[in-house]
């Protein structure tokens, strides 16, 4: 349970600090792509987890 | 670890990506000594000494493997730097030269810093697992191989002080692993006469010192191409590159002999030195894979560019490499960190071999390619250059450099691949030249000139 707080309020908080340091006119890529990590990291740990 | 020049043109948004640095932003040799010895010196190369001399069987054996390493590649930076010197190009850019405007999507192919971001998160993260065994590595691996992008991906400019920070640490730390050592039963005499089961020979150990740094070397143009003049660019290089290597690697050899572990996870525990080492290898790999994935970034889009006709946003490449380093990090690919230099030990020279073969001796006789006299001071990006589209002598000299690194049993991997292709690209082109193939190419250079 540990690993999977870690995990998202890892990749959460990351985003978060893009979602500061990026420039106005690419904010909303920015967070596509925080998003799409999120996602993906939760995917590959289930996977790397489960099967590996 | 990225250089100041590198920060200060490429946060400027002006990295001289397409075109010659010009005159007002050259570097003295002094300024550039210093950007070499600080890029020179990454946190990796404590791993890399550790493993070469628990291998090789002891501190003698692997400070020979260091030294004759060291000192080929100061001299493949040299060489390299001196053609960044003299077309002020980064190194994509200059490969244009030797390997046609369509060719350069060979060099421009650079995958091999996408490995070395992926080993270089994977192994800080085997660091981070020994301070909180708690959290699963896999866990680790993800959120680092995201967090190490920050700054090419968004585009942090104030990174720069990371390195700042970066660069005192690792000197501190790679001393007081020194002195650590010194402290241990027996001292220095000990750590000197210590044996362990040797694993790979000089010859290999060598190759693998090799390999931490081919491909870092074989872009020293890009760092090259702001030197004011040919003195400083083979001073800096020369020097900056072999002490600020030396320096860290030896540390890494010493740690190693007294140790005993060629895990640097369990080298930094027996030194007492965890915290301290876990801060540098954070500082250090963060910027060590920002300058990877940068790396990546500026060759990839040029091959991108040949094949397809589009020209990709230099962050996507950025965000891809995040994203496999995401998928496979976690896949204990730290294990392969020797494998991964030895064979980027034999398959980096090569590529680099071409373009200074083509410089120091084909561009200086009238049997180069092109049939141009005085290539290399041509414009780029004129039409003089980029009419010339691919060099076959390449393609032999590139395959026969790789076979002999990789399948010649004899000496070292990666001298014979790197003498290998010179000799099979200066015979290629004779034989094309013998064939006609560069009356092609003074057809093309006449039908220029005609129609201007």
């Amino acid at each position: 349970m540990l690993n999977w707080i870690v995990l998202v309020v890892g990749l959460a908080l990351i985003g978060l600090f893009w979602h500061f340091i990026s420039p106005e006119e690419r904010k909303k890529e920015t967070h596509i792509v925080a998003g799409v990590f999120l996602v993906l990291g939760v995917v590959v740990y289930f996977l790397q987890s489960t099967f590996v | 670890m990225s250089t100041e020049v590198e920060k200060k043109t490429n946060s400027s948004g002006d990295d001289f990506q397409y075109e010659p640095v010009p005159a007002s932003q050259r570097k003295t040799w002094y300024d550039l000594t210093f950007v070499w010895f600080g890029a020179a010196m990454v946190a990796q190369l404590y791993q890399a000494g550790v493993s070469v001399t628990i291998g090789t069987g002891g501190l003698p054996t692997g400070l020979q493997s260091i030294l004759i390493g060291a000192l080929f590649l100061a001299f493949f930076t040299a060489l390299n730097g001196f053609i960044g010197y003299k077309t002020h190009c980064n190194s994509a850019l200059s490969s244009r030269y030797a390997y046609g405007s369509l060719g350069v999507a060979i060099p421009g192919f650079h995958i091999a810093d996408i490995g070395w971001y992926v080993v270089n998160a994977a192994m800080f993260c085997s660091i981070l697992v020994s301070l909180f065994p708690a959290v699963d590595v896999r866990v680790w691996c993800i959120l680092i191989s995201m967090l190490f992008i920050t700054n090419n991906y968004v585009g942090f400019s104030k990174m720069v002080i990371l390195n700042r920070f970066a660069f005192p640490v690792l000197l501190i730390t790679g001393l007081y692993g020194i002195y650590r050592c010194g402290q241990m039963p027996g001292g220095f005499g000990a750590i000197w006469s210590a044996t362990y089961p040797q694993t790979m020979t000089v010859n290999a150990g060598v190759a693998m010192v090799i390999g931490t740094w081919a491909a870092g070397c074989s872009r020293a143009a890009d760092y090259m191409r702001f030197a004011k003049d040919a003195k400083s660019s083979f001073i800096a290089s020369f020097l900056g590159f072999f002490f600020g290597f030396c320096l860290c690697i030896v540390c890494g050899a010493i740690w190693g002999a007294a140790t005993g572990t060629s895990v640097i996870a369990d080298t930094l525990s027996m030194l007492g030195m965890v915290g301290l080492g876990a801060l540098m290898f954070f500082l250090q790999n963060w910027a060590t894979c920002e300058h990877s994935s940068y790396i990546t970034s500026t060759s990839l889009p040029i091959t991108i560019e040949v094949v397809t006709k589009k020209r990709v946003p230099r962050r996507f490449i950025v965000l891809g490499v995040g994203l496999i380093a995401v998928c496979i990090s976690g896949l204990d690919i730290q294990s392969y960190y020797v494998p991964f230099c030895s064979f980027l030990g034999y398959l980096i020279p090569p590529i680099a071999a071409v373009s200074i073969a083509d410089y120091f001796i084909l561009s200086k006789t009238k049997y180069h390619w092109t049939g141009h006299k005085n290539y290399y001071d041509m414009d780029v990006n004129s039409e003089d250059v980029t009419h010339h589209k691919f060099n076959w002598a390449t393609v032999p000299a590139l395959i026969a450099g790789l076979l002999l690194g990789w399948k010649l049993n004899w000496g070292i991997s990666s001298v014979n691949a790197f003498v290998g292709t010179v000799v099979v690209y200066t015979v290629a082109s004779l034989i094309l030249y013998a064939a006609g193939m560069q009356k092609k190419e003074v057809a093309r250079n006449e039908a220029l000139a005609a129609r201007r």
